[in-house]
C-alpha cells in the first residue's frame, strides 16, 4: 500500500520548514538551529576570556592554567569558556572569581594564593609557531584563594 | 517534430517514477532498524554522560539561560525534578529500543530526552551534537510503526504484513539529516561571507578553537595546531566543507550519489575530529546517515550474532550428559 502522497509531502514540508526557520529567525536555539558552529567570522588576534591561579612568593610569579572543572565545574570546554566569558560581560566576574578560589582550594593547585579572571589577546597562528606571549592582557578580577586551617 | 514530446514525456514519466519512489512503502524492518539504532544511541549518549547530566542539574543559578522549551523558565528547574525526568529518560529509552508498549514509552522518551538535554544546554552555551539526535527520535516517537518488527509489542500480537506508515517516518529523518547540513552551509556563508571560502576565517577558527583547548587543559589537535603554518591549506578544506554541506540534497538524487555523499561527510566529520578534536558521536558512529542507507541488513545480522553468541553460552552452559 503507498502511503498517502498529500500526507507525505505535508512531512517533507514540516521538517524542512522546521529546519530552514531558525536560518530567517538567525536563532541558534535547540532542537531547531541555524547551526553556526565554525563560521563566526575571527581575527587572528583573538580574546581568550579565562582565569589562572597565581602565586607570587619571593617575587617570581608562577601561573597556572585552569581546566573547565576548575573554572566552570564542568568538563565540556567550549561551556566553561562560555561562562567565564558571560561572566565578564555580564558583570559577575568578582562572583565567577570566588566561586573558582573555593574549587582552586578544594581540588589545588596547593600553592595558588589567588585567582585572576583575565582576558588575553593572543595571536592564535603566532601561538602555533612558539610566539606565546599574549599581545595585550586585561585583569576583571581578582580574588583570594582561601583554604580551612585544617 | 516527435522528439521534443517523447524528451518531454520521458522527464515527465522520470519525475513521475522519482515522485513515486518518494512515497513507496519501506521494509517494516528499515524503521524497525533506526528504532533500534537512534533510540539505542540516544540511550547510551545518556548513560555514557550521566556525569555530565547529573552535574549539569547543580549549576549557580545566575548561570542559567534557558534555551528552547526551557527558554520560558527564569530560572533552573528543581535538580530532583530534572535527575527524576533523566532516570524516566533512560527506563523509557530502554524500553522503546526493545519495543516494549512502544506507543507510549517512545513518546515518554521523546518527551523527557528532549527536555534533559534542553536543561544540559541551558547554561549559556549550545553545543550542537544533539540537535539532529531529537529530531529522529521525536520523529520516530510518532511512528508506532517502527514496533511492528524486531520488538516485544510485535511478539506479543504479531501484525499482519502490513508496509503502511513505515516509509514516511524513514524519509522525514533522511530529510532532517540532510536539511542540517545545508542550514550549517548557509550559516557559513551569510556569517562568514565569500572570505569564509577564500579568506582566513576557517584558519582561524581552527587555531582559536585549538589554542582554547590548550589553554584550557582539554585535548586538542595537533595535526590542525601544526597545519595552521599553512594557510594555502585551508581554500580547498574550506571549499570542500561548502561542497559538502550544500551539496547535500544530492543525496536525493539515486543510490550512488546517496552513498557517495554519505561517504564523503562522513569523512567530512573525520577531517573535523582530525584538526580541531570535536567529536559528532552521532555522525561518526554512522547513526545519522542510518535513514539515508538500508541499516536493516547489519541490524539483522547484528541480532543474529547476538543470539548465535547466546545459544553458545546457553550450551556451554548446559552440563553434558555423556560425562560421567
Amino acid at each position: 500500500m503507498t502511503e498517502p502522497r498529500k500526507a507525505w509531502f505535508v512531512v517533507a514540508a514540516i521538517v524542512i520548514g522546521l529546519g530552514l526557520l531558525p536560518v530567517a529567525w538567525r536563532r541558534d536555539s535547540y532542537p531547531v538551529s541555524d547551526l553556526p558552529m565554525f563560521s563566526t567570522p575571527r581575527g587572528r588576534v583573538t580574546p581568550v576570556v579565562t582565569a589562572v591561579a597565581v602565586t607570587e612568593g619571593d617575587d617570581v610569579r608562577q601561573e597556572w592554567r585552569l581546566d573547565p572543572h576548575r573554572l566552570a565545574g564542568t568538563d565540556e570546554v567550549i561551556e566553561a569558556a562560555t561562562v567565564v566569558r558571560r561572566a565578564v560581560t555580564s558583570g559577575q566576574a568578582d562572583r565567577l572569581c570566588r566561586e573558582i578560589a573555593d574549587r582552586v582550594a578544594q581540588s589545588g593547585p596547593g600553592e595558588a594564593e589567588i585567582i585572576e579572571v583575565v582576558t588575553e589577546y593572543i595571536d592564535a597562528i603566532d601561538w602555533f609557531d612558539g610566539r606565546v606571549d599574549p599581545e595585550d592582557r586585561v585583569v576583571h578580577s581578582i580574588c583570594t584563594v582561601e583554604r580551612s586551617a585544617s | 517534430m516527435n522528439a521534443p514530446v517523447s524528451a518531454a514525456s520521458a522527464g515527465v514519466s522520470r519525475w513521475s517514477r522519482y515522485r513515486d519512489g518518494l512515497v513507496a512503502p519501506l521494509p517494516p524492518e528499515r524503521v524497525a532498524a533506526l528504532r533500534i539504532l537512534v533510540l539505542g544511541y540516544a540511550v547510551g549518549f545518556l548513560l555514557v554522560r550521566v556525569d555530565a547530566f547529573w552535574a549539569s542539574t547543580n549549576r549557580p543559578a545566575w548561570r542559567w539561560e534557558g534555551v528552547g522549551v526551557l527558554a520560558p523558565w527564569n530560572a533552573p528547574p528543581p535538580v530532583t525534578l530534572m535527575r527524576g525526568l533523566f532516570v524516566i529518560a533512560v527506563i523509557s529509552g530502554i524500553a522503546a529500543v526493545i519495543g516494549y508498549r512502544y506507543r507510549i514509552t517512545a513518546v515518554v522518551f521523546a518527551i523527557t530526552f528532549l527536555i534533559v538535554t534542553t536543561q544540559r544546554l541551558s547554561w549559556g552555551q549550545v553545543l550542537h551534537t544533539e540537535h539532529l539526535v531529537v529530531v529522529h527520535v521525536i520523529v520516530l516517537a510518532l511512528a508506532p510503526a517502527a514496533a511492528r518488527r524486531w520488538s516485544l509489542d510485535a511478539r506479543r500480537a504479531p501484525c499482519a504484513d502490513r508496509e503502511d506508515q513505515t516509509g514516511w517516518p524513514v524519509r522525514a529523518m533522511a530529510l532532517a539529516t540532510v536539511t542540517g547540513y545545508v542550514v550549517a552551509g548557509i550559516a557559513k556563508l551569510r556569517n562568514g561571507g565569500w572570505d569564509w571560502i577564500v579568506g582566513d576565517v576557517l584558519r582561524n577558527q581552527i587555531a582559536f578553537d585549538n589554542l582554547r583547548k590548550i589553554l584550557l587543559g582539554d585535548i586538542h589537535s595537533p595535526l590542525g595546531g601544526w597545519l595552521v603554518g599553512y594557510g594555502w591549506v585551508f581554500v580547498p578544506i574550506a571549499i570542500a566543507t561548502i561542497v559538502v554541506e550544500l551539496a547535500a540534497p544530492m543525496a536525493w538524487a539515486g543510490r550512488w550519489w546517496r552513498l557517495g555523499w554519505v561517504a564523503v561527510a562522513w569523512l567530512f566529520h573525520v577531517g573535523i575530529l582530525a584538526l580541531m578534536a570535536i567529536v559528532f558521536p552521532y555522525h561518526l558512529l554512522g547513526v545519522a546517515y542510518a535513514p539515508l542507507l538500508a541499516p536493516e541488513g547489519f541490524v539483522a545480522a547484528a541480532g543474529r550474532r547476538v543470539s548465535g553468541a547466546r545459544s553458545a553460552v546457553r550450551t556451554a552452559r548446559r552440563p553434558s550428559r555423556t560425562a560421567s
